[in-house]
């Protein structure tokens, strides 16, 4: 039961790091990242591939330490980023929708399919995690710590961030991008930081998952955590990093619970329909938060 | 003027673009058949705001708006389009990506086939420049020609009540001139003619009243004439050169340069 | 070998193109992406799979006339019956989706982001929905086996594509006709151009933004059927599909409906062409390439219309 509990907290705790990551770009900045999972996947897949034991199937055998991988997750996701944010800069808001969804589902294809690199649809095994020699119970606690540190450490910057003159800015810029334009405020920098600093929190993310599951592949970052990790930004209350944190740990805990569930009391032969009332529940959440909240999805504005 | 043969009555309207910042505080104002009546005032005053709210295109808080003893207050921008209400928007006046034959087609969306080829033939007499140019589209017309179009446009509809916002906005003076004396023709016609302008010579040379707005209430009415001649109203409410712009006093804005 | 994968990539362009239409529409009319319109195919798909289960199945519906291939086809009048239930369930759910959310977050003054995301939660919905009502399985409309006609290239085609083929056409020369020549086609026109000059001329928005959805998911169903006659449905086709439908409506220029088209086709034939070279498996980035590097050179698209 214990080592379930810390199994959960590890997971809830890494996804809220993805949730700030997309309250970043959302509640702070309002850009609509449609393609979340892509981030999580660039980051996990990053790490594993820089941290992997050396293997003759595979062409990236560096085998660097954990905290090299991560930081290697960071930069990946960034530049991709980057490349996705880059290019819908000055245009229309839904368009960079679309470019986050379309990059979402190349980064998909890319990892089924390029083996030497990706391990293609079995994925990479055998991530190698810290304190692994220590034994079982100390990969979990340990884990369970670096996590809780890095979580707390990304909350503390964030509220920092929102704080000083480049948050202030942010949410001026939420109010009235025409007025800070007038101001001279480079609006369509601050625009990209915020995305690209997003990404990264959410390429950080799917680094840590990836090294606590100690495998990474293409069932681990399906298109439905796009929408999970959405449903926790929205419930938690967009614009607040706490609600963030709040909403994550509830999503996964109800997603969770009604999963077991589902297997619990399901035949096997209808459990991708169980899956698919699950999924079905997460969208009404969405669409109902949408109408129900007067404020759409604004929430409380920015409480830093 | 006896309000009684006002064609337009609006009382009190109070308009903005969200109801906790109205920009249009109240302002009563009337026009009759065949009259032209100016909307003057500094930038930012409310007049571009006012003459939309009337449009239906900008929201109404209050006031009450009469057409012919009708409330069409509440009356949405396409309904006031059948209701006899016709509006030339300064900017966007004009559908680019169409032919000036389309454009007008659409102005008379609502139209009988036959009411619509006789009122097509009504607007190529009256403006024999778009008749040369029926199949050129939007964007390749002058200033002066899309004016002209625009205007064409809201005629469509035979409309009794013609509200223009700013209308000789970006053109030269000759075709100021020339959209000015058009517009003095269609209010000779019967037709009454609201006309938003920051041009206050030529808009007071030819209007029969006006109106000075600042900060969304009315500061002056009166007749076209006495504001004309009355240099101590020009200058408390226009600026020093009662024929330039003039810039806002207030931090309000009027929505035109939306 | 180029000219079976040009005239394949003609082929299957046709479904793309006729999906990429109704996205268009909904980038220039509605004025947001449309996520949930991928799923408008796979609902119309899947109704007209269910409709000719019902004929060909064991229960009272069941029809051998309708279930009768007719040669060289693989499919029967159960199809054309299929289809038009199939637009009719689409514009029903289209309307009351339109109804429940999309005209209530308008009505509050939504901005274009708030109905992008109504949308995303929706086509979640719905994509689930076909999930739980005919399990994650893919399926055909028919098991019959085709004689491909052989055309001069050596290219092989299915009759089943050439027909589809044929009616996309006849079904874009409609549509043409009603935008060019109708009344209501201008008001649509007019409406993606600029909302409220159409409102002062009389047009009424209200009803024109139904116009769209009813022609939007019309076009989104037989798309749907089409892609079922063609390949197969499976839940996950709109997700599939979605890409390559607003790829084909950016790279063609929003609002531009012979832009949609002619991007579709560009994307099919450039999936098929470059299948010759490197494995289809990588199909699917082709797409999004485009997408990148139109959003990079030509954001406003290849064939905008002019005056924009």
């Amino acid at each position: 039961m214990l080592s379930y509990l810390i199994f959960f907290i590890t997971v809830a705790a890494i996804l809220s790091i993805a949730t700030l990551g997309l309250n970043l770009q959302w509640g702070v900045s309002g850009q609509f990242n449609a393609g979340v999972v892509g981030f999580l996947a660039v980051g996990g897949y990053g790490m594993a591939i820089l941290t992997m034991p050396v293997s003759e199937q595979l062409i990236v055998r560096l085998n660097w330490p954990f905290a090299v991988g991560i930081m290697g997750a960071l930069v990946v996701s960034g530049i991709v980023a980057l490349l996705v944010g880059l290019a819908t800069l000055r245009l229309r808001s839904d368009y960079l929708a679309i470019a986050t969804f379309g990059i979402a589902s190349s980064i998909q294809v890319l990892a089924n399919n390029l083996e030497p690199l990706t391990g293609g649809s079995r994925g990479l095994v055998g991530i190698p995690r810290p304190f692994e020699s220590m034994g079982a119970q100390a990969v979990g606690y340990g884990y369970l710590v670096i996590v809780l540190c890095v979580l707390a450490v990304v909350y503390a910057g964030l509220q920092a961030l929102l704080r000083s003159p480049w948050g202030r800015v942010q949410r001026a810029l939420r109010e009235d991008e025409v007025v800070c334009a007038a101001l001279g405020k480079n609006v369509v920098r601050f625009r990209l930081t915020a995305f690209v600093m997003g990404a990264m929190l959410m390429g950080l993310s799917g680094a840590l998952y990836a090294g606590f599951i100690g495998t990474t592949s293409p069932s681990e970052f399906m298109p439905i955590l796009t929408f999970q990790i959405w449903a926790m930004l929205i419930v938690g209350g967009s614009g607040s990093n706490a609600g963030a944190i709040a909403g994550s740990f509830v999503i996964w805990g109800l997603w969770t619970a009604s999963g077991a569930v589902i297997v619990s009391v399901l035949p096997p032969q209808w459990q991708a329909q169980g899956g698919a009332l699950q999924s079905i529940l997460v969208g009404l959440v969405l669409v109902l938060t949408l109408l129900l909240r007067p404020q759409g999805l604004l929430g409380p504005r920015l409480t830093a | 003027m006896s309000t009684r043969t006002h064609l337009l009555r609006a009382e009190g309207v109070v308009a903005g673009y969200a109801r906790d910042l109205p920009i249009v505080h109240g302002v009563t104002v009337g026009v009759a058949p065949g009259e032209i009546l100016v909307i003057l005032g500094p930038n930012g005053a409310g007049k571009s705001t006012l003459v939309k709210s009337l449009a239906g295109v900008v929201p109404k808080f209050g006031g009450k708006v009469l057409l012919d003893g009708n409330d069409v207050t509440a009356m949405p921008a396409h309904r006031l389009a059948s209701a006899g209400v016709g509006f030339v928007p300064q900017n966007a006046n004009v559908f680019t990506s169409l032919t000036v034959h389309e454009n007008l087609r659409i102005g008379g969306y609502l139209l009988s086939r036959v009411d619509l080829k006789r009122r097509l033939d009504e607007a190529y007499a009256r403006f024999p420049d778009l008749g040369l140019r029926r199949g050129h589209a939007g964007h390749a017309l002058s200033g002066g020609q899309r004016q002209m179009l625009a205007i064409a446009r809201a005629l469509m509809m035979a409309p009794r009540l013609l509200l223009l916002d700013e209308p000789s906005a970006g053109l030269s003076p000759l075709m100021v001139s020339e959209v000015f004396t058009n517009v003095r023709k269609i209010a000779d016609s019967g037709i009454a003619v609201l006309m938003v302008e920051q041009n206050v010579k030529a808009g007071l040379r030819i209007a029969d009243r006006g109106l000075i707005l600042v900060t969304g209430s009315t500061a002056y009415e009166g007749d076209a004439r006495s504001l004309q001649d009355d240099p101590v109203v020009a200058q408390l409410y226009l600026g020093r050169h009662a024929d330039t712009h003039v810039d806002a006093t207030t931090h309000a804005t009027d929505g035109s340069a939306a | 070998m180029i000219a079976q994968a040009i005239v394949d990539g003609f082929l299957s362009g046709a479904v793309v193109a006729l999906g990429a239409i109704g996205v268009t529409f909904s980038l220039s009319i509605l004025r947001f992406a449309n996520f949930s319109h991928g799923d408008m195919l796979a609902v119309g798909g899947y109704v007209a799979l269910f409709v000719l289960a019902l004929v060909a199945g064991p229960g009272m519906l069941n029809s051998s006339f309708l279930s009768t291939p007719i040669a060289p086809f693989s499919f029967g009048w159960g199809v054309p019956l299929a289809l038009l239930f199939a637009m009719v369930v689409a514009v029903a759910v289209a309307l009351l989706l339109d109804a429940l959310v999309f005209k209530r977050l308008r009505a509050r003054g939504a901005d274009p982001l708030t109905l992008v995301f109504a949308s995303f939660g929706l086509a979640l919905v719905l994509r689930n929905l076909v999930l739980l009502l005919f399990g994650p399985d893919a399926h055909n409309y028919s098991n019959e086996i085709q004689m491909a006609v052989r055309l001069p290239g050596p290219v092989l085609v299915l009759p089943d594509q050439i027909l589809v083929f044929g009616v996309t056409l006849v079904v874009l020369a409609v549509l043409w006709f009603f935008l060019q020549r109708t009344r209501y086609g201008m008001a649509m026109r007019s409406v993606a151009e600029n909302p409220v000059l159409s409102s002062i001329a009389g047009i009424d928005i209200a009803s024109t933004i139904r116009l769209t959805w009813i022609v939007s998911s019309m076009l989104a169903a037989l798309a749907g059927v089409f892609y079922g006659v063609t390949v197969q449905v499976r839940p996950e086709m709109g997700l599939n599909l979605l890409l390559p439908l607003f790829t084909a409506a950016i790279l063609g220029g929003v609002g531009s409906v012979s832009g949609a088209v002619l991007g579709a086709l560009i994307i099919s034939l450039c999936e098929n062409l470059l299948s010759l070279v490197i494995p289809s498996t990588y199909k699917p980035l082709v797409p999004f390439v485009l997408l990148l590097l139109i959003l990079y050179f030509r954001p406003a698209g290849l064939f905008a219309p002019k005056g924009r």
